[in-house]
């Protein structure tokens, strides 16, 4: 029997032009049903996610990708927000940064994202990056998106794989 | 001087001795009193020659601690030892004009005549005390200096890093869009890729720019400020006209001291910036004004534009940071306005209630007293 399976709504919060345009078009290059909302700036994303004003009726996203050098709201800070509430705090959270910094993983890591990726400067490993990124969140929300809520999924999620490869 | 100096000492002796030594003598006696003393005590307290004698050693200890003393002396007679005073602690002495200055106290004890005696030694560690907070000082800045350069290393390195993950990116759609013939991406691919170089670009004049702001010499001299101002209206005539923004100054120093060049690059960035992002108003305006305190100089460059959020206040003056990123710009310009402020001893700060403009002040301070302030 094949499950049923919604396409994915990704969070992209990204505040440089291009790099959100190359994430773009690769995601939905390898999944076309993605839904991709981009955000420019961390205080953007909060209100986003916690569904304020202009955000009130969004979906809440499968995933969010974050950046972590953003105008008004760090990634950091972002992550610090969302993580302190209860009801948001199962949201799974992937940091792409150009940082290679110690101190921002653990940082981010702290804050229990559920992986860290450093944009790599390559082309080809960047494309390959995105493409496996797509490829494990997909898989990961198949079977447990059509049987169970969305909040226990993610619970789930968290403790399986708190730092899983991507 | 014939106190109770005992007979097998040879007067001469002893007086050659105890001021021959380079720290403070005192002999005191079991009520408090003290009966010797050298040269370089009196000196060290502002006393007298002689002055000294009689008075009960409290008039050396600093108000503050004098009610406890009597009790420590009692203290220390019932287990005499040979040992230092205030283990650990910092100790003061009161000199007569009520200057206290920092002292070292060497205690021992004496048996003459079947009276019991006090023995202190006090050095002056004044100088020393001075040497150690230049000290700790020079280590704090070297310190905040290395803090510093590690934020910008790590800063630099992930504003570098952007530009080139895009064109990387960008050539290889480039690449792709060639060989599927897909000419109008192509075009799309170049402009980013343009871009992204001239980011680039700036980015690293701005840097230059930056620790140039830091390392250079200040050449001091008495500056007109609204000769400043005239000259950068003059510079930025065209901008301010297109932009239709109203431009007026008032009330500026004409004499502040500081590094003329300097201040025209800070009021340069305040006054580019309000063009930047408080043009999108209906009367835009622009309003350069100065302003005297009790202890500085101030200057404000005020606009009418949106203002900036409180919450993000302290945020803007950090190297790289911007609160919108359609505007053009790379983040520095701030930092450099608090970088020259710094080394100008002055400060530099933002006042603003959205959406009510936007007030950027620098300060300098007067005369030669340092108003310092970090502002990031």
């Amino acid at each position: 029997m094949k499950l049923p399976i919604e396409p994915m709504h990704i969070l992209l919060v990204e505040d440089d032009e291009d790099h959100a345009e190359f994430i773009k078009r690769i995601l939905q290059r390898a999944d076309p049903q993605v839904t991709l909302i981009r955000v420019k700036d961390g205080a953007e994303a909060i209100s986003f996610i916690l569904q304020k004003s202009p955000y009130q009726n969004r979906r809440l996203p499968a995933l969010v990708i974050l950046d972590l050098k953003l105008p008004k709201k760090s990634g950091h800070e972002v992550l610090e927000e969302i993580k302190s509430h209860g009801s948001y705090k199962s949201i799974p959270f992937v940091v792409l940064t150009t940082s290679d910094a110690e101190v921002d993983k653990e940082r981010a890591y702290n804050h229990h994202v559920n992986s860290y990726l450093v944009k790599p400067m390559e082309a080809e490993l960047f494309k390959k990056m995105l493409r496996e990124l797509h490829l494990y969140w997909m898989n990961m929300n198949r079977p447990v998106s059509s049987v169970r809520s969305l909040d226990e999924s993610f619970e789930d999620l968290d403790e399986m794989s708190p730092r899983g490869p991507l | 001087m014939d106190m109770q100096i005992p007979s097998l000492f040879n007067e001469t002796l002893l007086r050659t001795i105890i001021e021959s030594v380079p720290n403070g003598i005192l002999l005191v006696d079991s009520q408090g009193k003290i009966t010797l003393c050298n040269t370089e005590i009196e000196k060290m307290f502002g006393y007298a020659p002689a002055e000294l004698l009689g008075k009960t050693v409290e008039v050396l200890v600093p108000i503050s601690a004098r009610s406890k003393h009597p009790a420590y002396r009692t203290d220390f007679s019932s287990h005499p030892s040979k040992r230092q005073m205030g283990a650990g602690r910092d100790l003061s002495g009161v000199r007569k004009d009520g200057s206290e200055i920092p002292v070292e106290i060497g205690l021992n004890y004496l048996i003459l005549d079947q009276r019991k005696y006090f023995l202190a030694s006090v050095v002056d560690i004044t100088q020393r005390k001075m040497a150690e907070e230049k000290l700790h000082k020079a280590y704090d800045e070297v310190r905040q200096k290395n803090i510093e350069m590690e934020q910008f290393v790590y800063t630099v390195s992930h504003d570098l890093k952007t530009p080139l993950v895009t064109s990387s990116s960008f050539i290889s759609f480039l690449k792709e869009d060639l060989e599927e013939k897909n000419y109008d991406s192509v075009f799309d691919s170049m402009d980013r890729l343009e871009k992204a170089h001239h980011r680039m670009q700036e980015l690293i004049e701005d840097l230059l720019q930056l620790s140039r702001a830091g390392t250079l010499e200040l050449k001091y001299e008495y500056t007109d400020i609204s000769d400043i101002v005239t000259s950068i209206q003059e510079s930025l005539a065209d901008i301010i006209k297109e932009k239709n923004f109203k431009f007026s100054f008032h009330d500026l120093p004409k004499k502040v001291l500081c590094d003329r060049r300097r201040i025209y690059q800070v009021l340069e960035n305040l006054i580019n910036n309000a063009l930047k992002y408080a043009a999108d108003v209906k009367n835009p305006q622009i309003e350069v004004f100065g302003q005297e305190t009790e202890k500085e100089i101030q200057i404000c460059v005020k606009d009418h534009g949106p203002g900036v959020d409180p919450i993000y206040q302290k945020k803007i003056f950090g190297l790289f940071q911007r609160l919108d990123n359609s505007k053009e710009g790379t983040g520095v310009g701030l930092t450099i306005v608090s970088r020259i402020m710094q080394i100008h001893d002055g400060r530099c700060w933002i006042q603003s209630q959205p959406p009510d403009g936007c007030e950027f002040w620098i300060a300098f301070p007067k005369g030669k007293g340092k108003v310092y302030e970090t502002t990031h």
